[in-house]
């Protein structure tokens, strides 16, 4: 007879024995009885509790989130709104580990999220949707416009909401630094000229550069949009991993290592160790001037061969059991007005999804009159070198082959 | 009520361990996750033809092994030092100001200490910068890399700094407790010197009385995140950092692998610590 503590250990065992069973199956979705009409929608949400998951890095946006829209919130609609920490894989972990463990309700009603997110989560059908055709202000969004309609050349379909709007710069010191480089080529000279003082990250800000050096390289970068096409990218990236295998020995540690993420270039930068850094936030720069992280004399650009623009974006979870409370509040996030706060340089600087010619005659005026940043172009001029962000499939092959061609080298 | 506890030991530590290794096996070969297709070993094939798992393997295990060694020399010769072996009689813990400022590390949390000693070493760092108002090098660039580097000689150091508190106590209250002062004074009147006591008494006691914690601290340092995260290279990476990495990462498909290595470190530190056990016992007997 066995033991009874090899008894209790044994059926504590079978659990995870159950649990692999079933993990393979889709959970169910909670009753998905959302109202047609937004008038019940606004109703049932009223003072409800929502709780969202956002990326929480940067003191701007959360002090829009916490002085901002909560209290709007809470004033306009009795809604609580409970905003955690939490980005991109975070997310995708979450919501993967409750559809495993079958749960019947997520913890979450709303997700930020953008492209690769956006990417696995429809992979794991972890969305609700569509939802964006039932929010009343989504008649304000140029849903036409493929920089919003097309996250990461997957329709949107309605299962995530466009929130805001940025396309990728450089960030320089404009005492140190003057003759920018503007194409890949350019590039590899300024490197060459400058040994030592340019690197980029090895996270999703880096591969963003990297893609749009491999884009750079064709002769019309529009043949990266579509499908991913393993051709195109053999093509391409072998003449990408070439010339970066040439610049590698001026690049800053002589190529050896790269900084594991953002903050860790902002830092070299700031420490003087690089002339250069960059971002995804076109608004960066200023926003990291008036934290007085950045020199006073750090400014912004785009170089000639374009970067990519892309929207960030709300979901909602498949599983949240407060599905209208949820809509409630995206649909307010995309109201002229919060999208006119988040616009402003002083709170965020986020690009709008809004079409303006959509809004009314005063909104119009309003935002024609709405302070420019001082450190970066105007979006509208940087717009015109903006590329599409390629398939989620360019973005995984290039983290795989920048590992393994030059990191591993 | 040794039983209650037993069972609760099952419960509470004992499940959710074996739990959670049964898990990750079952992801590793492809037989849990959303995107499972099915029993596969091509996972661990492909962890393996990479070399991935044998890097991260000797990197790993290089990196605790040269933190543990140096900390544990510098802790001996504070431990010495503190206790006044060969520069007066008292046979009691110094309660100097120098003992107090060693056990300042232990206020850092490793995320912190990882962020202070890049600011220190990285060739924009403190060093890099007087080095260059001295005029000792040139260019802040000139700075060797001790941070973000191959060798992993930042972690080193700061593995070093956070753990050396530790020791240096331990072997100050080991040599205290079995009174190694008065063993010294014996053998000091007998002719034998303070250098032929460290290293045949002083040194072979306190390593050998405090075995276990050393093994622990081993094992710990095997599975830091933070600082090798922050202040290791690109090129390879630790068990923690490679395992976060590709269950973190952009590709779902990934994950299966940061589950092989996860399993992969779990049998390793198990072969390990029953060595360990063989070993010891081996010398008791």
């Amino acid at each position: 007879m066995a033991s009874p503590y090899i008894r209790l250990l044994a059926i504590l065992l079978l659990l995870p024995v159950v649990s692999l069973s079933c993990g393979s199956e889709v959970a169910q979705s909670p009753s998905e009885n959302v109202p047609a009409d937004w008038s019940t929608i606004a109703t049932q949400a009223q003072g409800s509790t929502v709780h969202m998951m956002m990326w929480q890095g940067d003191r701007l946006i959360n002090k829009y989130m916490q002085d901002y829209v909560t209290p709007r919130l809470s004033e306009l609609y009795g809604i609580e709104l409970i905003v955690t920490d939490g980005q991109g894989n975070q997310v995708v972990n979450r919501l993967m580990a409750e559809l495993e463990a079958n749960r019947k309700t997520s913890d979450l009603d709303i997700v930020w999220i953008n492209g690769e997110t956006f990417y696995q989560l429809r992979q794991i059908d972890a969305l609700y949707g569509p939802f964006v055709q039932k929010l009343p202000h989504a008649d304000l969004i140029d849903l036409n416009n493929p920089f919003i309609s097309m996250d990461f050349q997957q329709a949107i379909d309605g299962y995530e909401c466009p929130w805001g709007n940025v396309q990728m710069i450089m960030i320089y010191d404009s005492l140190q630094t003057s003759d920018l480089p503007q194409d890949m080529t350019e590039w590899s000279r300024w490197v060459q000229d400058n040994p030592g003082r340019f690197t980029w990250s090895n996270d999703f800000t880096g591969m963003t550069l990297l893609k749009s050096w491999l884009m750079s390289l064709a002769d019309d970068p529009s043949v990266f949009y579509g499908e991913f096409s393993e051709d195109l990218y053999t093509t391409y990236s072998k003449q990408l991993w070439a010339r970066i295998e040439n610049m590698r020995p001026y690049l800053w540690n002589e190529g050896r290592s790269f900084p594991a993420s953002l903050a860790q270039l902002h830092q070299l930068y700031v420490n003087g160790e690089v002339d250069m850094t960059m971002s995804n936030n076109d608004s960066e720069v200023d926003n990291k001037i008036s934290q007085g992280v950045f020199p006073t004399t750090s400014r912004a650009y785009v170089p000639a061969m374009g970067t990519i623009q892309n929207s960030h974006y709300l979901g909602i979870p498949r599983l949240s059991d407060n599905k209208v409370g949820a809509l409630q509040v995206i649909n307010f996030l995309l109201s002229p007005e919060a999208q006119y706060e988040k616009s402003q340089s002083a709170v965020w600087g986020d690009g709008t999804v809004l079409d303006r010619d959509r809004l009314s005659p005063d909104w119009q005026a309003k935002w024609t009159g709405l302070a420019q940043r001082s450190h970066a172009p105007p979006r509208e001029e940087i717009s015109k070198r903006a590329l599409q962000e390629p398939a989620p499939e360019y973005m995984i092959r290039l983290f795989e082959d920048f590992r393994k061609r030059i990191i591993e080298q | 009520m040794r039983r209650a506890i037993k069972y609760l030991f099952i419960c509470l530590c004992l499940a959710p361990l074996l739990f959670g290794v049964i898990y990750s096996l079952g992801y590793s070969l492809g037989l849990a996750g959303l995107l499972s297709d099915g029993f596969t070993w091509d996972y661990w094939i492909g962890l393996i033809n990479s070399g991935n798992l044998m890097r991260s393997t000797i990197y790993t295990i290089g990196l605790g092994a040269c933190s543990l060694i140096i900390a544990v020399m510098a802790a001996l010769v504070v431990s010495w030092k503190s206790g006044r072996y060969g520069v007066d009689h008292r046979s009691s813990i110094s309660k100097s100001k120098a003992e107090v400022l060693i056990l300042l590390p232990l206020l850092f949390a490793p995320v912190t200490a990882a962020f202070c000693w890049y600011q220190i070493l990285s060739p924009g760092g403190f060093i890099a910068r007087a080095s260059f108002h001295l005029g000792l090098i040139h260019e802040t660039s000139e700075f060797p890399r001790l941070v973000n580097d191959d060798l992993g000689i930042g972690i080193v150091i700061c593995h070093v700094f956070l753990i050396l508190p530790v020791f240096s106590y331990l072997f100050t209250a080991t040599a205290h407790k079995h009174r190694l002062h008065r063993l010294y004074l014996q053998s000091n009147t007998l002719g034998a010197s303070s250098w032929y006591f460290f290293k045949k008494v002083y040194t072979p006691m306190l390593l050998q009385k405090n075995m276990r914690v050393l093994w622990l601290y081993l094992i710990f340092l095997l599975g830091t995140y933070e600082v090798p995260l922050l202040l290791g290279g690109s090129r390879s990476q630790t068990f923690s950092v490679f395992i976060a990495d590709k269950l973190t990462r952009f590709n779902l498909g990934d994950i299966p692998s940061g589950y092989c290595m996860a399993i992969w470190y779990t049998v390793l530190i198990t072969v390990m610590t029953a060595l360990y056990l063989r070993w010891q016992k081996s010398i008791l007997w």
